[in-house]
């Protein structure tokens, strides 16, 4: 947390410089769309700033701002109900396809499946993922920001991987377990 | 083997193309929240000051508004050029121009065309854009467009209420002529409800002295035949939306004596949060300290020293201070989650596209607050 003595302006100048790439990184992976990521990122960091004069210094910033990204995201999904996947140019099949080398071309696609795969998932699944295993929170951290028992967090991570294989696998022999054991 | 794949699966997903925030965008944002940052730092300095002004401001103009009814020609002027009530008061337009052929200004037309229309796009736009179906935004914009129009008829048709009488629909259009700014409204938040084709949308508006108000109209599904209204803001238009109420009063005086749980039994979720700030601003932190969450086997519980110590800096910024004249709507919205945790939205007049939720959990029948609630 900032210095007691930090005004306001001061304070959030600091947070976001911080946590900017934290909380955009959860949301890109949560929306799996850029510019939602960055709207969301936005409404994140203004919450903080309301919030911020109440902000109670007890918990981790960390912890606080992410548990503050999970919630607007989670809100985002409620209301959107359907994650639109639009592939954007970047990653349309066809254009990575024309202008990229084949085994390019091949990474691009298995992370393709990969994130939509992610974003298929319930939020809950979706959150431990992120945090733990993307952004490498620790078991604690993860159960802080998704206010529940670490030993939820465990058994959900592993429940989440396994829905994750199984959404890009049905068959056990999907298209990424037969690309990697080659 | 499975490790390998779990690994493999995950450093593929790091390897987002995106990953990397745009500078651009970022720095965008920090000037954003600085500039907002400086408008609360200032708020807060001059918070009392600008009360008193608010309240003296607020009286000029009733005066003038007073003053103003007695000179029609004038209100008009100044409806003209302050953008508000409409445009002219038919009723108050000199008959004599029509009579001798006057031409009206053709820019005037046009002006009073945009300020009659602009709301209810830029309603039915928002309400599409929180995926409300197009029929169903088109019936609250029908119902709303026949209430300014004073078209009792319409009125009627789109609303749920099946009002007894005549005078009641008179009624409530007379209230909204009095009471509703037309160019104020704008769509707050929407709120799909469960397991009904209903939906509610929260609508801002400004009253006659300028007073920012939010109300709940409910969308009402009605099968085959479309959809109905159901308007609720006569009841709702004084109610503040933080209200101490008594029952909120009593439960704080018996839960403070003893700290028992089974004082706020009952409370709902947006109940426990007025309470919760209605403590804060009491500055009673030792009850406050109470309405956490407290079972140390499910949660990391702060420390009561520290709490009590940071709680009592002279320094801290409370949002207690000043939520009874910011708030603008508070209501419990359901994240779909699988807990107990409950959310309160609270909107603020100053900035209500960037909502607050207030975290909650119910346990033992009693709602209590996280430990960082706000978020």
């Amino acid at each position: 947390m900032a210095e007691d003595d930090l005004n306001l302006v001061d304070e959030i100048e600091s947070l976001c410089e911080t946590y900017y790439r934290d909380v955009y990184q959860f949301c890109l992976y949560f929306t799996n769309n850029r510019s939602d990521a960055e709207d969301l990122t936005q409404e994140v960091f203004m919450k903080v700033l309301k919030a911020l004069p109440s902000f109670n210094k007890q918990s981790k910033v960390k912890t606080w701002i992410l548990s503050i990204a999970k919630n607007t995201a989670i809100d985002h999904y409620r209301r959107k109900k359907i994650i639109q996947f639009i592939p954007d140019v970047f990653l349309s099949k066809e254009t990575a396809k024309d202008g990229l080398p084949e085994q390019e071309f091949q990474i691009k696609e298995e992370w393709r499946e990969v994130t939509e795969a992610l974003t298929s998932l319930r939020p809950a699944y979706r959150n431990v993922i992120i945090l733990k295993g993307i952004k490498e929170l620790s078991i604690k951290e993860t159960a802080e920001i998704l206010n529940c028992k670490e030993s939820k967090v465990r058994v959900d991570y592993h429940r989440a991987i396994k829905e994750l294989h199984d959404v890009i696998t049905p068959d056990e022999g999907g298209v990424l377990y037969d690309r990697k054991s080659q | 083997m499975i490790e390998n794949h779990n690994e493999r699966l995950l450093n593929q997903l790091r390897q987002h193309p995106q990953r990397e925030p745009r500078a651009e965008i970022k720095n965008r944002l920090k000037t954003n929240l600085r500039e907002k940052a400086q408008i609360m730092d200032r708020k807060q300095s001059f918070y009392p000051v600008l009360k008193i002004a608010g309240v003296s401001l607020a009286s000029v103009f009733i005066i003038i508004l007073l003053v103003s009814s007695a000179m029609a020609p004038i209100k008009n002027s100044m409806n003209l050029l302050l953008g508000t009530g409409g445009g002219v008061d038919p009723s108050i337009v000199d008959e004599e121009d029509d009579e001798n052929g006057t031409i009206e200004e053709p820019t005037q037309e046009i002006n009073e065309e945009l300020i009659n229309e602009l709301p209810f796009m830029d309603i039915r736009e928002d309400l599409v854009k929180f995926e409300v179906w197009e029929d169903a935004a088109e019936t609250l914009v029908l119902y709303l467009e026949a209430v300014f129009e004073k078209d009792l008829e319409g009125v009627e048709i789109y609303s749920f209420i099946d009002y007894h009488s005549e005078d009641d629909y008179l009624e409530l259009i007379q209230f909204y002529d009095e009471n509703v700014r037309q160019d104020s409204l704008k769509v707050l938040d929407v709120q799909f409800s469960l397991g009904e084709p209903d939906v509610l949308a929260l609508i801002s508006y400004k009253d006659g002295s300028g007073e920012e108000k939010a109300v709940w109209y409910v969308i009402s599904h009605q099968g085959d035949t479309g959809h109905l209204i159901y308007d609720t803001i006569q009841s709702q238009h004084d109610e503040s939306a933080f209200q101490v109420t008594e029952k909120i009063r009593g439960v704080y005086e018996k839960f403070a004596e003893s700290y028992d749980i089974k004082a706020l039994f009952g409370l709902t979720a947006e109940e426990f949060v007025t309470l919760y700030f209605f403590v804060d601003r009491l500055g009673d932190y030792e009850t406050l300290y109470e309405l956490h969450i407290l079972d140390e086997e499910k949660y990391v519980v702060v420390d009561r020293e520290q709490y009590l110590e940071e709680m009592r800096d002279v320094n801290a910024r409370s949002l207690a201070d000043s939520i009874e004249d910011e708030l603008l709507a508070m209501y419990q919205v359901y994240m779909g989650e699988a807990s107990n945790d409950g959310y309160v939205r609270l909107i603020f007049k100053d900035e209500p596209d960037f909502p607050l939720t207030f975290r909650l959990t119910f346990e033992e029948g009693v709602w209590k607050s996280h430990w960082h609630p706000l978020q």
